[in-house]
């Protein structure tokens, strides 16, 4: 999952894209509101963790230009203004969620993961991928029939976290670059390929059946049947 | 008790007219007595002439009252008298009034002959005036005219004398001399009761203390009304206070209504909301600074926090986010200390004029010492044009707080391998710092803001260097406390210069 942590005080943004790359997601960082809306031109970004108070263009110009765009992503607005007023401008604007600073990294990191799955219409934090079970929060893939768990890389299960969220969809190797490794360079040809590879080895192992299926020149797709 | 600014002027009001009414009535009562008074006696001194016209005496000497038609018919208007006593001028009683029932009027020798009157009581216990006089038999003329001459007489008997009434006696007394020896003298007294003038004048008296209450009364009960509907603008203005209170600042006192006394207090009041006002949009505009300000670097801290106790690390990561955590807890001290410097030298008044004698060459002399090390690592040149005998009149630490501050500044955002300039000159009222350093990156249009609060050049805040972005206001507070201005301007190449214009000693 792509974010864009756009944040004008500089250790705090470290502090913030530190514990969200230590969560697994990628995280695009911006210092003011001119940068974030470069960094949103991409359009691969699922979330925008946005200070209100930013120099030059001010959270609410960036979060303008953001609900302009098609498919715009998430919006959690993080400010130090605390009263009503401030809030209901924020969600009238179009944010998504709000957030007084100071908070706990922990409640930031629990409306992180619950805006990305609303973003992907996934309603509960635990997914049935056929006889596998996949917690959101606890980052892990089990097998609720015997206990055993499947061991992923943290590469592995953001590639597989990625294609459950859009179960029975056909995703391109560059979505899943983008959102699971990020960077600006463009993907290596097979570095896509190889990690499927790897992830289908072990879930396939553990599921007992197909669950990752090949779209020849368009992707992959998790689907429980062909 | 609570002062009422109505029941004091009515009372008072009331007190005057009272006072005014009873001095009136007290004048018109007195006024109609002796009118009355005078004629009454009039009338029993007409009376007792009548008396005598009316008396037949004897070649003995003795007397009775006559029917002399004569008399009855020239006074047809008044009757004889019903008490009456004639006495010898030695007080020998010649006749008594058959009215008197034999008991004797009271005996006085007239001081003279115009007569005398006196408050008596009869018998029967009536209040009476009695009048006394000495006569002569068939001077009757004499009394007659005594009576018309003797106009004005007081009540109580005691005779205001004109001139010609003191002359009389001596004129009497010098015939009387002749006459008391062939006993042609009596003495006779003529009472009347004073029943019905005492009671008109009770009733004088009595209409007037109740008219006076009456009017009393009645005028305090209006002037009470009158202050009710003078005063409501008043009780009108405290409802609209209330209502300011009620509802925001930004609401004044409508002068509408207001009659034109209390429009200066209106007016002085809406100064004063317009003043309070003002300092509550300061003070909101304030804590929503500190709130940012603050709450910022605290949010960073904790997550900082936070993060390093998410799992077991390194030594080298904990070392380095133990530093980030300093690094942002220094940088909140700074902010935190700029902020008290800031809010107590807003919350100070302006100095009155006293003399101080500071000298900033000196004090920027050992700033330059301070920061040479720095200033040299970073290859910036420093050049000082100071001039010793310039002293400012300023207390040295609202100085010291603007030089030191305008000097972080200059250090702060001069560019490495650039040059920090110093100069101090008089001009006219004023002496001059300029404090100016190249490598400005402040827009030409943006040079004005420079002093606000928290504001900062475009990134600035994101190099996390000692900036509070407080430094400027305070150095335009301290210098404003000074009775000093503050200025700005850029030029091109990149020259920024802040200009202190301060009051010379």
């Amino acid at each position: 999952m792509r974010v864009l942590l756009v944040e004008d005080f500089r250790p705090l943004r470290n502090s913030i894209a530190q514990a969200l790359r230590e969560l697994g997601y990628v995280v695009d960082e911006a210092g003011d509101g001119r940068a974030a809306l470069w960094s949103l031109g991409s359009g691969q970004t699922d979330l925008v963790v946005l200070d209100i108070m930013l120099p030059g263009v001010d959270g609410f110009g960036v979060l303008k230009a953001i609900r302009a765009k098609s498919n715009a992503p998430a919006v959690l607005m993080l400010t130090a203004k605390d009263t009503v007023d401030d809030r209901v401008a924020g969600l009238d604007a179009g944010a998504d969620d709000y957030l007084v600073k100071p908070f706990a990294l922990e409640e930031l990191m629990a409306r992180v993961r619950a805006l990305i799955r609303r973003r992907y219409q996934v309603d509960s934090a635990t997914l049935r991928i056929g006889p596998l079970i996949m917690d959101l929060n606890a980052r892990r893939v089990y097998r609720p029939d015997n206990g055993s768990e499947v061991l992923l890389s943290a590469s592995e299960y953001s590639i597989f976290e990625y294609l459950a969220m859009r179960k029975g969809q056909v995703v391109s190797r560059s979505d899943i670059w983008d959102h699971t490794h990020g960077g600006d360079s463009a993907p290596e040809s097979n570095v896509v390929d190889v990690f499927i590879g790897l992830l289908r080895k072990k879930i396939d192992a553990a599921a007992g059946c197909r669950l990752i299926h090949t779209r020849r020149g368009l992707g992959y797709v998790l689907a429980e049947t062909e | 008790m609570k002062y009422s600014l109505r029941i004091q002027l009515t009372l008072s009001c009331a007190l005057a007219i009272a006072i005014l009414l009873a001095i009136l009535g007290i004048t018109l009562y007195v006024g109609l007595y002796q009118a009355f008074a005078s004629r009454f006696d009039l009338s029993l001194r007409t009376r007792t002439a009548l008396l005598i016209s009316a008396l037949d005496w004897d070649s003995r000497g003795n007397v009775h009252v006559g029917s002399d038609s004569a008399a009855q018919d020239r006074q047809s208007a008044l009757t004889l008298p019903r008490f009456y006593e004639i006495w010898t001028p030695h007080g020998r009683p010649l006749l008594l009034a058959p009215e008197l029932n034999h008991r004797s009027l009271q005996f006085l020798q007239p001081h003279s002959f115009t007569g005398q009157f006196v408050k008596i009581h009869l018998a029967d216990g009536h209040a009476a005036r009695e009048f006394v006089i000495r006569s002569s038999r068939g001077d009757r003329e004499d009394i007659e005219h005594d009576g018309h001459q003797q106009g004005h007489q007081d009540p109580r008997g005691n005779t205001r004398q004109s001139q010609a009434a003191e002359r009389r006696p001596s004129d009497a007394a010098k015939n009387g001399i002749n006459r008391s020896s062939n006993h042609r003298q009596f003495m006779i007294a003529v009472a009347r009761p004073t029943g019905e003038l005492d009671a008109s004048l009770d009733s004088l008296q009595w209409s007037l203390i109740i008219a006076c209450s009456a009017a009393t009364l009645l005028s305090a009960w209006i002037i009470w009304w009158l202050l009710g509907r003078g005063l409501r603008p008043v009780g009108i203005i405290a409802e609209e206070i209330t209502r300011v209170g009620v509802n925001d600042l930004s609401d004044r006192i409508s002068v509408g209504g207001v009659p034109v006394e209390l429009i200066p207090i209106v007016d002085r009041l809406n100064q004063l909301l317009q003043r309070i006002e003002d300092a509550m949009r300061r003070e909101k505009a304030m804590t929503a600074d500190i709130a940012h300000e603050l709450r910022t670097p605290l949010a960073s801290m904790r997550a900082s926090a936070e993060l390093a106790l998410s799992r077991p690390r390194d030594p080298t990561e904990y070392q380095r986010m133990i530093g980030e955590f300093l690094a942002v807890e220094l940088h909140m001290q700074h902010l935190v200390e700029n902020f008290l410097t800031l809010a107590r030298l807003e919350a100070k008044p302006k100095l009155a004029q006293r003399e101080y004698r500071s000298q900033p060459a000196e004090m920027i002399r050992r700033y330059a010492d301070e920061w040479q090390g720095l200033l040299q690592s970073r290859q910036i040149r420093l050049e000082l044009q100071l001039i010793d005998s310039l002293g400012v009149n300023a207390p040295e630490e609202l100085l010291r707080i603007a030089i030191r501050n305008v000097f972080e500044n200059a250090v702060s955002y001069v560019d490495d391998g650039g040059t920090i300039r110093i100069n101090m000159r008089r001009e006219s009222a004023h002496v001059i710092l300029e404090f100016g350093n190249t490598g400005s990156r402040v827009p030409h249009d943006q040079t004005s803001m420079v002093f606000e609060r928290f504001w900062r050049g475009d990134t600035a805040r994101s190099d996390l260097t000692r900036h509070s972005g407080l430094g400027l206001a305070i150095v335009r507070q301290a210098v404003d406390n000074c009775g000093g201005m503050v200025d700005v301007e850029t030029q091109v190449g990149g020259w920024f210069t802040i200009r202190l214009s301060l009051p010379p000693v």
